[in-house]
Parts: structure tokens; C-alpha cells; sequence
């Protein structure tokens, strides 16, 4: 890609970046950076970059692409981009296969020139907070005009908490003469505007290449809307399947993009399965679960120490009602409901009339909040 | 059917049931002054005569009554879900039950579009929307987009999620983002299945080079 089309590029992605709000499973974005790099076998150099992205997200599929323009000190030039897609299938009980692909390409001053094409299958298996994989990889990699095959395998395995995420991975690959592994520990961590994310790993050369030990550290602060403040500094090994001789950086910049600082979180886990833990404590004090009966559905009142609980809504004409208390500390509302929306509020000990925990609320158009349940 | 005869139809379905129509205006006896009552029952036949169910928008009154709200407010609350229960029933069709009108009401109001809803009953005629809709408008009123939380729950729907299911997804969401996940970012975390590992570690402007 010639700089001027590299040019044209980060304007598109600027512009889409500030572009009315889509659908959200897009993503677009561009870092703007300087960094000082120190390749293997050459001396340090200052750089600039640039660095549009794209990704479009659906239930099942991704689809991502980047760019990186660099022009360093000495005027030479660096680009390369990367476009790569996944597929998942239907879950099968706690498991997904994926199917990913990528293809990349990448040039300096026009006469190091790589390319490869890649697919990997993956056998996901989910449970909730955490998650593990393995499967095999194999592609094609063009060294100045010279394809190699590149076989694989790996393996990995994740836990998520609210604000981060910590994978390892391992990762067997050989291309051309060289063969190795890769053990990487990867985490990340969102609290608030940060984005602090960093990996660890070392390098075990089977034959080639050599033996090493790398990581990296990077920051996103976002500041105000679709502006983040970006920093990163390590050093990474070499890459035979994108590319990329080996290197040191320090890189400091800025980032235009929607959802800025805050991707997606790191790790994802299908909707359904995902545990609803315990609502925290209602302003109201109590939470409401709603008890299926063959076809009809009993709302229930947890309200712990309460001597009185009081409900009203939909279905009561909106007159309030005082529960029956269980012999297990809960207040049943007996009336079954059928299947429908409602709307609701509910009341402890005479105290204010106000939305228990565990179902949603809403404005209620008269200055106060609702309770509203669904009855499939 | 077209959307006149439709309408000519649900008016005849309503002038037809005045009983169930008149024990719902009946509720409102003795609930509020008789100017705020008259008022609702003129939003209730007008509704009704549009095809409009006269339960909900009694409901809405009643409600506004036990809160205390004044004449005033209660009229206007009754006439907006009314008119947005005539919008979910333009775009829904005349076969719309009553729950699905309600739910629709609240996408609509949720921002949720018209053309959207009219595509939703488009790939699904005989399935119950009402629970879709539902969960569609309480992920607006999260935060999320309306776009986005229609393609969500259009997704889901396309992998077979079943209400109940639905009904949990929300629940998820909604406990994402109060653990302090952004809206949108919520909902692709719990739609999309499994990892982009940990996709955010190499920042995009490390200065690799072949």
C-alpha cells in the first residue's frame, strides 16, 4: 500500500470514527503515535505511525482489519496490514468450534516483502467465567516472493472476572526451517477510563531461531468521548508467520475511536449459560423472583427482618395488597399470572413504594420508577 | 390484508366486545375525579376504536391514580401509551395479541424504530414477539442502543434462543453494565459467543517491522 492510500485510509476510518453511532458491534478506530524502536540487528530509531482498525461483530462472526504506516527517522517507510475474520458454530452443550482466518501482508523501504494466509479451527469449551481451547493451524507464508507452508498447534485457556481477564496460551509453530513455541501469559484490566493491558511470554526454539524471553505493557486512558491517550513500551520476538523481525519500543499517542478506551471486554461468554448472581441490596429492600406453576407464574418477595410486604400493579387495578408470608421467609403474590408484561411496585413495612431487585426498572410517566416483569 | 381493512376489522372486533370494554372503564369508578375519569374514558373508546386494548391504558391510569399523580398527568401518560400501543399495532399487524402491543409500545418508546418491529413480525408471523420486545425495550432503557439491542435480540432469535433464555441474556446484560460495563460493549460481550483473546494487548501502533 503507497502512503497516500495509507493516508486516504485513516481518513475513512477517522471519519467513520465520528460518523453518527451504528450498530455497536462495529468498531472503528485510528491511534496516531511516535515511538522510539530498537530492531534487532539495527540501530534505535525514532518512528511515527499510524494505525486505522476496523472491526464488525456479529453473534457468530467477526471480522477485523488494520493497518500500520510507519515512516522513521531516516525517512524509510513501513507498512502493513492484517484482515482477519472468525466463525463460530452453535453451541454444542459447553462447546463451540471456530473456524478463523488472516490474511496479511507487510513491506519496508520497499524491499522486505512478506505475506501470509492463514486458518486456524478451534475447539472452544465454555463455562461461564472461564473458558479453554486448542486446535490446529495451517497456512502459507511468502518471504520476498518465496512461499513456505506453516503448520501449528495450540492451546489456551482464560478466566474472566468484571474488569479483566487473564489467558494463557501456548502456541507450536513451523514455517520453513524454523520451528518453536510460544508460552504466553496475557491479561487485561478495565477499571473506569483505563485500558491496561500487558503480556508475558518466552520463546523455546525446537530448530532456527532462538530462544528468548519477551513482554509488553500498554495504557488507553480515555479522556473525552472518542479520545483515548495511549502508551505501550516492550519488546517482542520475532514473528515468521506475519513477518516482523524482533524489537524493543516505547510508544506514546493518541486513539480516535468509538467505544475508545473500552473494547469489548477481553473474554466473552455465550449469553444464556451465564450465571446471574445474587442482586445486590434494593433501595427498596427486597427482591422479587418470579416462580413458574405449569402455565401460570407467582411473583415471590424475599424481604429479609420484613413484617409487612405490600405489592401493586397491573394486576392488582393497581390497589395495594399485602402478601402472605412463607414458612421459608419469602411473600408470595398467589395470583398466577399468565403470560404477559406487568408492571409493578412493591413496599416494606409501609415504607416508600419503589422497585425491587431482580426485574427491570423503568420510568413510570408520574415522576417515581417501576417494577416491569416478563412472563414468557 | 391491508392496514385500512385491518383497522376496519380490530374496530369491529372492538365495538363487538363493549362489555370487556366497559368493565375495564369500570375500574376507574371512584379512582379519580370525575373530570380526570371522563377524560381517560374518551382516550380509552378513541384507542378502542383504533384497535387499541382498553386494559393496558386503564392500567396506566390506575397507576398514575395510586401514585397520585394529578388529572392532568394521568390523561397525558394514558393518551403517549396509547399512541405509542397504536404505533406497535400499525407495525405489528392486526394479529397482535394485547402483551405484544404492550411490549411493542415500549420498544417504540424505547426508541426502537417502527420499520424494525414491522421486519420482526415479517421473519416471525406466528411466534409470540412479546417477550423479544420486551427485553428489546428494557436494553434501551439500559443504555444500549436501539439498534443494536434490535439486531441483538433479532440475532438471538435466529440462533433459536427461546424466551426464557432471552429473558436471561437481559438479566446478564443488566448485571454487566452495573458491575460498570459500557451498554453496547455489554450486550456484544454476552452475544458474542467466545474470546477475541485478550484482542486488546498489542496496541494497534506497536511499531513492528519486517
Amino acid at each position: 500500500m503507497r502512503p497516500r492510500t495509507a493516508r486516504l485510509l485513516a481518513i475513512a476510518v477517522c471519519a467513520a470514527a465520528r460518523a453518527a453511532p451504528c450498530a455497536a458491534q462495529v468498531e472503528a478506530g485510528v491511534d496516531a503515535a511516535a515511538s522510539w524502536i530498537k530492531y534487532e540487528g539495527f540501530l534505535g530509531s525514532g518512528a511515527a505511525s499510524v494505525s486505522p482498525s476496523l472491526a464488525w461483530r456479529s453473534v457468530r462472526t467477526t471480522l477485523t482489519a488494520r493497518g500500520t504506516f510507519l515512516v522513521f527517522e531516516s525517512g524509510n517507510t513501513s507498512i502493513q496490514g492484517l484482515v482477519a475474520g472468525s466463525a463460530f458454530s452453535p453451541p454444542a452443550g459447553p462447546l463451540r468450534v471456530e473456524a478463523l482466518g488472516e490474511a496479511g501482508a507487510s513491506s519496508y523501504v520497499g524491499f522486505a516483502r512478506f505475506a501470509h494466509l492463514l486458518g486456524r479451527l478451534r475447539v472452544h469449551a465454555l463455562g461461564g467465567p472461564w473458558g479453554a481451547w486448542a486446535g490446529p493451524l495451517l497456512g502459507t507464508v511468502s518471504i520476498a516472493g518465496v512461499a513456505h507452508g506453516a503448520t501449528g498447534l495450540e492451546a489456551g485457556a482464560w478466566t474472566r472476572w468484571s474488569t479483566g481477564a487473564l489467558e494463557l496460551a501456548w502456541t507450536h509453530v513451523a514455517v520453513a526451517d524454523t520451528a518453536y513455541d510460544d508460552f504466553v501469559a496475557r491479561a487485561r484490566w478495565q477499571p473506569g477510563a483505563l485500558d491496561l493491558s500487558g503480556a508475558v511470554g518466552s520463546r523455546a526454539a525446537g530448530r532456527g531461531g532462538a530462544p528468548s524471553s519477551y513482554g509488553e505493557l500498554s495504557v488507553a486512558l480515555r479522556l473525552t468521548g472518542p479520545v483515548a491517550l495511549i502508551a505501550s513500551a516492550g519488546e517482542y520476538p520475532s514473528d515468521p508467520v506475519g513477518g516482523s523481525v524482533a524489537g524493543r519500543y516505547v510508544t506514546a499517542g493518541l486513539r480516535l475511536a468509538r467505544q475508545a478506551a473500552r473494547r469489548p471486554a477481553v473474554v466473552r461468554a455465550f449469553a444464556a449459560p451465564a450465571p446471574v448472581p445474587a442482586p445486590p441490596p434494593s433501595p427498596v429492600g427486597a427482591a422479587v423472583s418470579v416462580e413458574r406453576h405449569g402455565d401460570l407464574a407467582v411473583l415471590v418477595v424475599r424481604a429479609d427482618g420484613a413484617r409487612l410486604v405490600e405489592l401493586m400493579g397491573d394486576f392488582t387495578s393497581w390497589q395495594p395488597v399485602a402478601l402472605e408470608p412463607g414458612s421459608d421467609g419469602r411473600w408470595r403474590f398467589e395470583t398466577g399470572l399468565t403470560t404477559g408484561m406487568y408492571r409493578f411496585n412493591v413496599r416494606v413495612d409501609g415504607g416508600p413504594w419503589g422497585v425491587p431487585t431482580g426485574v427491570a426498572a423503568a420510568a413510570d410517566e408520574f415522576g417515581g420508577s417501576v417494577g416491569v416483569v416478563v412472563v414468557p | 390484508m391491508n392496514v385500512r381493512v385491518a383497522r376496519i376489522v380490530l374496530a369491529l372486533g372492538a365495538l363487538a366486545s363493549p362489555t370487556l370494554a366497559r368493565s375495564q372503564v369500570e375500574r376507574l369508578a371512584g379512582r379519580m375525579d370525575e373530570g380526570t375519569r371522563a377524560a381517560v374514558v374518551a382516550v380509552v373508546d378513541s384507542a378502542r376504536a383504533a384497535g387499541v386494548p382498553a386494559e393496558p391504558l386503564v392500567n396506566k391510569a390506575l397507576e398514575g391514580a395510586s401514585k397520585g399523580a394529578d388529572g392532568a398527568r394521568i390523561v397525558t401518560a394514558v393518551r403517549a401509551l396509547a399512541a405509542d400501543i397504536g404505533r406497535a399495532l400499525a407495525a405489528l399487524g392486526p394479529s397482535a395479541t394485547a402483551p405484544e402491543l404492550v411490549a411493542g409500545g415500549a420498544a417504540l418508546r424505547a426508541g426502537v424504530r417502527p420499520a424494525f418491529l414491522e421486519s420482526l413480525r415479517g421473519r416471525y408471523p406466528r411466534e409470540s414477539l412479546m417477550v423479544p420486545l420486551a427485553v428489546m425495550a428494557d436494553l434501551v432503557a439500559r443504555g444500549v442502543p436501539a439498534d443494536t439491542a434490535g439486531e441483538s435480540v433479532l440475532a438471538l432469535m435466529r440462533e433459536g434462543v427461546r424466551d426464557a433464555e432471552l429473558v436471561a441474556f437481559r438479566q446478564s446484560v443488566e448485571r454487566d453494565i452495573a458491575l460498570g460495563a459500557p451498554a453496547g460493549g455489554a450486550v456484544a460481550v454476552r452475544l458474542a459467543g467466545t474470546v477475541p483473546a485478550v484482542a486488546g494487548v498489542t496496541p494497534h501502533s506497536t511499531p513492528r517491522k519486517p
